[in-house]
C-alpha cells in the first residue's frame, strides 16, 4: 500500500478531490508547522480538528499511516456488518408485527432469517472489496475517516443510542456537511421506537391487569416518547456548538468556516471529479452562477422531506437513499462516498426481484469506471481527447447512481403494495399492471 | 541560530543604504570604518539619522545652490558599450535626472510625500505621478528578450522579461491597495503599457528581495507593507513604449543621446530593456544631504557579429543605432560614451576610431587582498565626452576588429540559475529552479518566485525536515482562489565549487472557468521570472555597483569587497487544462438532465401510489398505424355522415368522453433505459408519441363507438 502505485492512485481526481486527498492535508500540517495561517489560503480545506488529528499522525505514526486507513476500513466494514445484523433483525421484527396485515399469498415475499443472513455477510464483503472502497483507502483520502463516522452514526441509529447517534450526525456533519441529512431518518427511527415500545408496554400492561412496577415502567416510557425525538437534535446541536468552538480555538479564529463549508457550498475549486459540479460551473455564465449554485445544492437536500415522509416506516433504506443522494449531488464526490452506500445494498437483497434496470445500472457502473481513467487521461495527457469526453462519462455514472437509487425505492414502495395487496396482477380478471398514481 | 546568520547577512545588502544614512546624520567621521557594524548599529542609525536631519538639509541647500543656475536640477547622459565575449555587443543608455531643492531634501528625510514646485528638468508627467500616490521609490522596467547571465555576466540594470513595476510609498493614512491600483492605471497612460492587469492576484509584498535601493533608515526598509511589488510576463515592449519614454528626458529625441535610439534597431535587437528608476539618492560621496534622482535606463543587445558579412564583429554607432550622434544635448551636464575595454586593454583585438580621450581603470588595487579575483575584477573603460567630441561634425565611434570572432569557453558568472517546468500532461508537475555557484564559498541566496493562484503549490514535498537543514522560507503568502497570488520568498544556501543546488516546487494545475481563459486558451499561461537576490564575495562579472553614486560612471566603478547581485529567471510557459468552450449551453443542459432524472422518478414515488391499472393488449406497431390510418379514415367518413345530421353531433356528454382520463401505461421509468442520455429522450418522445397516438386511438374509437 505504501508502494509508488499508491501515489499513482492517490493522484486520481475519482478518488481524491479537493476536500478529501491526503496530499493536501499533509500541505496543511507542513503549512501549520511553519507557522502559517493554513485557512487563509486555497490549499486546505479539511478542518481543524482533522489538522490537529493529522498533525499528531503524520509526527508520530508517518510510517503507520498506511495501516491505520487499513485499520479504519476494516472497522468500517465490522460496523456496516453490525448494522446490517441490527437492521435485518429490526426487519424481521416489524414483519413478524404487520404479517397479519399482510395479503395471503404474500407468503413468498416474506423475509427469511437465512436471506438476511447471507445479506449481511454480502454487507462486510462489500465494503471490503469493493474496488471503489479498496481504492480510496490506498490513494488514503480522508473518506475512509467519513465512511466510518457514518458506519458507526448508522451503527449506533439501529442499537438505540440516541444521544451517541446525535453526537456522531454532529461529528459526520462537521467533517463533510452533507450528512446533516442522516439527523432526519435517525429523528424518524427513535420516534418509531419509542411508538412501538410505548404500545408494547401498554399492552403489556393491560394484558397482565395492573401491577405497579408495569404501570410505572409505562408512564416512564410514556414520558421518553415524548423527549427521545428530540434527544438526538438535541445531543446533535451540543455537540455540533462543541466541535465549531473547539475547531475556533485550535485554528485560533473562525476563518475555517469559510475555508471549509464555505469551499464545500460555494465549490469554487473546479478541479475534475465524478461529481456534476466542476464542468456544469466551469461553463457557467456568470451571472447564472449563483442561482445555480444555490439550486444546485438546495438538490442535495430537497430530497429528505419528501422521502422521509414517504419512506418513513423504513428510516434505514431512507438513510441510505439520503447517503447516496448526497454522493452524487455533494459538491466535490469521490468514489469513496460512492462505495459506502454501494456495500449497504445487499442488505435489500428481498428487493432485487423487484428492481428492473440492475442489468443496465451493472453495466453502467462497469464502462463508466472503466472509461472515466481512460477519457481523463486522453484529456489531460495525451490530449487526444477533451473534457467534454470525461464529463460524458461522469454524467452516465452520476445517471447510473441515480437509476439504482430511485430503482431500489421503487422496488420497496411495489413490495409493499405486494405484501399488502396481494402478488395478483389482476383487475376484474383482467391482467392488469402497477402504475403511480 | 542559522536564521540569525542569514539576516544578519542580508541586513548588509540593507547595511550600505544604512550606512550612508548614519553618515548623513552623524558626523561623518566613522563612516567607512562603521561598515562591519552597520548591520547591527541600525537602531543608532534612525536616531543617528533623524538627529542629523537639519543640518542636512542646509547642506543640501548650499550645494543646490553652488550646483549652478538650473535649480538644483542636473541632467546626465551616459552611454556604455560592452562587447560580449559571444559577438554581442551591449549598449546601456543611461538618462540621470537629479532634483536637490530643499523641500524634496525635507520629504525624503522625513518620508512625506513629495512636492514638486517648479519642474525643470525632472519630468513633470511622472512628478506629478509621484506626488500623487505617495511614491518613495519606484522601479518599473518594460523588457523584451532574456538577459544571458551565463555568457552575459551581470548587467547594469536587471530586469525581467515582460514589464516588472515595484514601488515603495511613503508611510500613509490612505488605503495602500487602493492607492497601487490608481498609481499602475496611471502609470498604464503614461508609458503605453499594460500594466493596468496588475490586481491583487500578482501584487505582493516580498520581505527580502526588494529592500529600498535609495536612502532609507532600518524601520523603513524592513516594513515591507510599504512595498508593492507585481510582474507581467507577457508583456509586449514596442515603439509605443518608447515613445513616451523619450519624452519624459528634457532634450526629447531633438539632440542627445537620446537621438541614437531609434526603434528600428532597437527592437531587432535579442535584448531589449526601458527602465525607469525613482530613488532617493545621496547628492556627493560624503552623503550630508539626500536628493532625488530619475535614472531611465535604455538597455540593448545586438548580434554584431552575425549580421556582419566579415565574421568580425566590428561595431560603429553607425551600425549599432542606424545613425551617428549629431548635436549633444545642451541641457546635459554630462553626456559620455564609454567603451568597456577590459578585454582589450591594450587595444589589440580591437581598435577604436576616435581613439579615446582616456582610459579610466577602476577596482585593481583595492581588492589586493583576494589575489587572482583583484586582476579580473578590474574594469578599463575608454571614455569620450561628447560635448568636446561634437565640434560641428557628427561623431561616429567605430571599432574594427583584427580577427574573426573565435567563439571559446566564457568565464560564467559566480551564480547562475536557471528555471523550468518539469512533469508532464496538464494535472500537475514541479517548477525545478537549479542554482549554480562557481565560486569557491558557499552563497547565501534569497529565492523569491510570485505565482498565480491557478497553480497550487504543495511545499511538503520538497520541504522535508531534512532540506529545511540548509534553507528556510522568509514569507510565504499562500494563494486565495481568484483573490491573491502565491509569494515564496526562501533563503536558501548554494554549496561553492561549481556545486549545483535544486529547489523543486510541485504544483498542481487549476481548470478556470470558461471566461477566465485568455483568447489563445491553448498557448498557455505566462509564470513571471523568479528574483534570486544574492551578495557575491567578490565583484567579478558585476556591471555596476550598488552605490548611491549617480552617475553611471560612478556605478561603473569596481568596489572591492562584497557585491550585491540580483537576477532574475527565465519566464515560463505552463498550459492549463482548458474546457470546450464551444458548448456552455450543451453542457448545462445536459447536466441539468441528469439532475432532472433524480427529481422526476423521486417527485413521483412520493406524490403517487401505487395502483393496479388493466393492460389494453398491445397490438404491433405496424398494425397500430394500419388501425390508426383506418380509424382516421373513418373519422372522415363519420364526420361527413354527421355534417349530413348536424343535429346529432356536439352534446355534452361527448365533449365528456373526449376529455377522459389519460390512461398511462406505464411509467417511463420502468422501460428499459439506454446508456446514452439522448437515447433517453429520443425514447422519451417515442413514448410520448405512443401515449398521444393511443390517446388518439382511444378518443377515436370511443367517437367511433358513439358514432354506431
Amino acid at each position: 500500500m505504501s508502494s509508488p502505485g499508491s501515489d499513482h492512485v492517490a493522484k486520481r481526481v475519482e478518488l481524491s478531490t479537493p476536500l478529501n486527498a491526503w496530499k493536501r492535508v499533509e500541505e496543511g500540517v507542513f503549512l501549520h508547522s511553519q507557522g502559517i495561517a493554513v485557512y487563509s489560503g486555497g490549499v486546505f480545506h479539511e478542518t481543524p480538528l482533522c489538522l490537529f488529528f493529522s498533525t499528531f499522525l503524520i509526527r508520530s505514526w508517518k510510517t503507520y499511516l498506511p495501516v491505520v486507513f487499513v485499520l479504519c476500513d476494516l472497522m468500517t466494514a465490522a460496523l456496516l456488518t453490525r448494522v446490517a445484523t441490527l437492521y435485518s433483525q429490526h426487519l424481521l421484527l416489524a414483519q413478524k408485527k404487520d404479517v397479519e396485515k399482510y395479503a395471503s399469498d404474500s407468503s413468498p415475499l416474506l423475509l427469511t432469517s437465512g436471506s438476511l443472513r447471507s445479506g449481511v455477510m454480502a454487507v462486510g464483503a462489500a465494503y471490503l472489496f469493493c474496488p471503489y472502497t479498496v481504492a480510496s483507502c490506498v490513494a488514503k483520502t480522508t473518506t475512509v475517516f467519513a465512511n466510518l463516522v457514518l458506519a458507526a452514526t448508522l451503527t449506533a441509529m439501529l442499537s438505540g443510542c440516541p444521544i451517541i447517534f446525535g453526537g456522531l450526525v454532529a461529528l459526520a456533519t462537521y467533517q463533510s456537511f452533507y450528512p446533516v441529512c442522516l439527523i432526519v431518518p435517525g429523528v424518524l427511527h427513535f420516534a418509531q421506537q419509542d411508538g412501538r415500545r410505548s404500545s408494547s408496554s401498554s399492552s403489556s400492561s393491560s394484558s397482565s391487569s395492573s401491577s405497579s412496577s408495569s404501570s410505572s415502567s409505562s408512564s416512564s416510557s410514556s414520558s421518553s416518547s415524548s423527549s427521545s425525538p428530540l434527544k438526538p437534535l438535541v445531543s446533535f446541536i451540543i455537540t455540533l456548538v462543541i466541535l465549531l468552538v473547539v475547531s475556533a480555538e485550535i485554528a485560533g479564529d473562525w476563518q475555517f468556516l469559510e475555508a471549509t463549508y464555505g469551499f464545500i457550498l460555494s465549490a469554487p475549486d473546479l478541479t475534475p471529479n465524478i461529481g456534476l459540479f466542476w464542468y456544469f460551473f466551469t461553463e457557467m455564465f456568470e451571472h447564472f452562477r449563483l442561482f445555480f449554485l444555490a439550486t444546485f445544492q438546495l438538490n442535495a437536500f430537497v430530497y429528505v422531506l419528501p422521502l422521509s415522509v414517504r419512506l418513513r416506516r423504513d428510516p434505514v433504506l431512507l438513510a441510505a437513499a439520503l447517503l447516496a443522494f448526497t454522493a452524487v449531488f455533494r459538491s466535490y464526490p469521490a468514489l469513496g462516498d460512492v462505495g459506502l452506500y454501494l456495500s449497504l445494498l445487499p442488505v435489500w437483497k428481498h428487493l432485487y426481484p423487484f428492481m428492473r434496470q440492475t442489468f443496465i445500472v451493472g453495466c453502467m457502473f462497469v464502462a463508466t469506471s472503466v472509461l472515466g481513467p481512460i477519457m481523463y487521461n486522453l484529456w489531460i495527457f495525451n490530449g487526444s481527447a477533451n473534457a467534454n469526453f470525461y464529463f460524458a462519462v461522469t454524467l452516465a455514472f452520476n445517471t447510473a447512481q441515480i437509476f439504482l437509487v430511485t430503482d431500489l425505492l421503487f422496488a420497496h414502495v411495489k413490495r409493499e403494495y405486494h405484501l399488502f395487496h396481494g402478488s395478483k396482477m389482476e383487475v376484474d380478471g383482467i391482467s392488469a399492471r402497477l402504475t403511480l398514481q | 541560530m542559522y536564521r540569525c546568520i542569514v539576516t544578519l547577512v542580508l541586513a548588509l545588502v540593507w547595511c550600505r543604504v544604512a550606512l550612508t544614512s548614519d553618515n548623513g546624520g552623524g558626523s561623518g567621521g566613522s563612516g567607512g570604518s562603521g561598515g562591519s557594524g552597520g548591520g547591527n548599529g541600525s537602531s543608532d542609525g534612525g536616531s543617528g539619522g533623524s538627529g542629523g536631519s537639519s543640518d542636512g538639509s542646509s547642506g543640501g541647500g548650499s550645494s543646490g545652490g553652488g550646483g549652478g543656475g538650473n535649480g538644483g536640477n542636473t541632467f546626465t547622459e551616459e552611454l556604455l558599450i560592452r562587447p560580449l565575449p559571444t559577438g554581442h555587443t551591449y549598449s546601456h543608455f543611461e538618462f540621470i535626472t537629479t532634483w536637490t531643492a530643499p523641500e524634496i531634501t525635507h520629504s525624503i528625510e522625513h518620508y512625506t510625500d513629495f512636492e514638486f514646485s517648479h519642474y525643470d528638468l525632472f519630468p513633470r508627467a511622472l512628478g506629478e505621478i509621484v506626488e500623487r500616490y505617495h511614491v518613495r521609490e519606484l522601479h518599473l522596467s518594460l523588457t523584451q528578450g532574456l538577459w544571458r547571465h551565463r555568457k552575459w555576466g551581470y548587467p547594469v540594470l536587471e530586469a525581467p522579461p515582460g514589464a516588472q513595476l515595484w514601488v515603495w510609498f511613503n508611510p500613509t493614512q490612505d488605503n495602500l491597495d487602493q492607492t497601487w491600483r490608481d498609481l499602475v492605471n496611471a502609470l498604464s497612460g503614461l508609458v503605453c503599457a499594460s500594466l493596468n492587469f496588475i490586481d491583487s492576484t500578482n501584487t505582493v509584498s516580498p520581505e527580502l528581495s526588494y529592500r529600498p535601493q535609495g536612502v532609507a533608515q532600518d524601520w523603513y526598509a524592513k516594513n515591507s507593507s510599504l512595498l508593492r511589488y507585481a510582474a507581467l510576463p507577457r508583456e509586449n515592449v514596442c515603439t509605443e513604449n518608447l515613445t513616451p519614454w523619450k519624452k519624459l528626458l528634457p532634450c526629447h529625441t531633438q539632440s542627445g543621446l537620446s537621438t541614437l535610439l531609434h526603434p528600428g534597431p532597437l527592437y531587432s535587437s535579442h535584448y531589449h530593456s526601458l527602465s525607469l528608476h525613482l530613488r532617493p539618492t545621496c547628492q556627493d560621496a560624503t552623503c550630508v544631504s539626500p536628493q532625488l534622482e530619475l535614472t531611465q535606463g535604455l538597455s540593448l543587445v545586438q548580434a554584431t557579429s552575425v549580421e556582419s558579412p566579415s565574421g568580425r564583429s566590428d561595431w560603429s554607432l553607425r551600425r549599432l543605432f542606424s545613425a551617428p550622434l549629431i548635436f549633444s544635448c545642451p541641457l546635459a551636464a554630462t553626456s559620455m560614451i564609454y567603451v568597456d575595454i577590459t578585454d582589450n586593454k591594450n587595444l589589440t583585438h580591437y581598435t577604436l576610431d576616435p581613439t579615446p580621450d582616456t582610459v579610466e581603470m577602476s577596482g585593481g588595487s583595492g581588492s589586493g587582498g583576494s589575489g587572482s579575483g583583484s586582476s579580473s575584477a578590474t574594469r578599463h573603460l575608454a571614455l569620450y565626452d561628447t560635448h568636446k567630441a561634437l565640434d560641428g561634425d557628427p561623431f561616429d565611434l567605430t571599432a574594427t576588429y583584427t580577427r574573426r570572432l573565435v567563439h571559446g569557453l566564457v568565464p560564467p558568472p559566480p551564480l547562475q540559475v536557471s528555471r523550468f517546468v518539469t512533469g508532464y500532461g496538464q494535472e500537475g508537475g514541479s517548477i525545478t529552479v537549479q542554482f549554480v555557484n562557481t565560486g569557491p564559498s558557499p552563497l547565501t541566496v534569497v529565492y523569491l518566485e510570485v505565482l498565480p493562484w491557478y497553480l497550487r503549490l504543495f511545499l511538503h514535498t520538497s520541504h522535508s525536515h531534512h532540506q529545511l537543514q540548509s534553507m528556510y522560507v522568509a514569507k510565504l503568502v499562500t494563494a486565495r482562489d481568484r483573490e491573491r497570488g502565491w509569494l515564496y520568498e526562501a533563503v536558501l544556501e548554494v554549496p561553492g565549487g561549481g556545486k549545483t543546488l535544486e529547489l523543486r516546487l510541485e504544483f498542481s494545475r487549476a481548470l478556470l472557468k470558461w471566461l477566465e481563459y485568455p483568447p489563445d486558451a491553448n498557448h498557455g499561461f505566462y509564470i513571471p521570472a523568479a528574483t534570486v537576490s544574492c551578495i557575491l564575495p567578490t565583484p567579478r562579472n558585476v556591471s555596476s555597483n550598488l552605490s548611491l553614486g549617480s552617475t553611471l560612471r560612478q556605478k561603473l566603478q569596481v568596489k572591492s569587497g562584497q557585491s550585491f547581485v540580483r537576477i532574475h529567471t527565465e519566464t515560463l510557459l505552463i498550459s492549463l487544462p482548458t474546457p470546450d468552450f464551444s458548448m456552455p449551453y450543451n453542457v448545462i443542459c445536459l447536466a441539468c438532465t441528469v439532475v432532472a432524472l433524480a427529481f422526476g422518478p423521486i417527485h413521483n414515488i412520493t406524490t403517487k401510489k401505487l395502483v393496479l391499472r388493466k393492460v389494453e393488449a398491445r397490438e404491433p406497431p405496424l398494425q397500430r398505424l394500419v388501425n390508426a390510418l383506418k380509424a382516421k379514415w373513418r373519422a372522415l367518413r363519420g364526420r361527413k355522415q354527421a355534417a349530413e345530421k348536424p343535429e346529432e353531433t356536439n352534446s355534452p356528454g361527448r365533449n365528456d368522453g373526449a376529455k377522459e382520463p389519460i390512461e398511462v401505461e406505464e411509467n417511463p421509468l420502468y422501460d428499459d433505459q439506454e446508456e446514452d442520455l439522448e437515447d433517453i429522450t429520443e425514447k422519451e418522445e417515442e413514448e410520448e408519441e405512443e401515449e398521444e397516438e393511443e390517446r388518439r386511438d382511444c378518443t377515436l374509437n370511443k367517437e367511433m363507438k358513439k358514432d354506431r
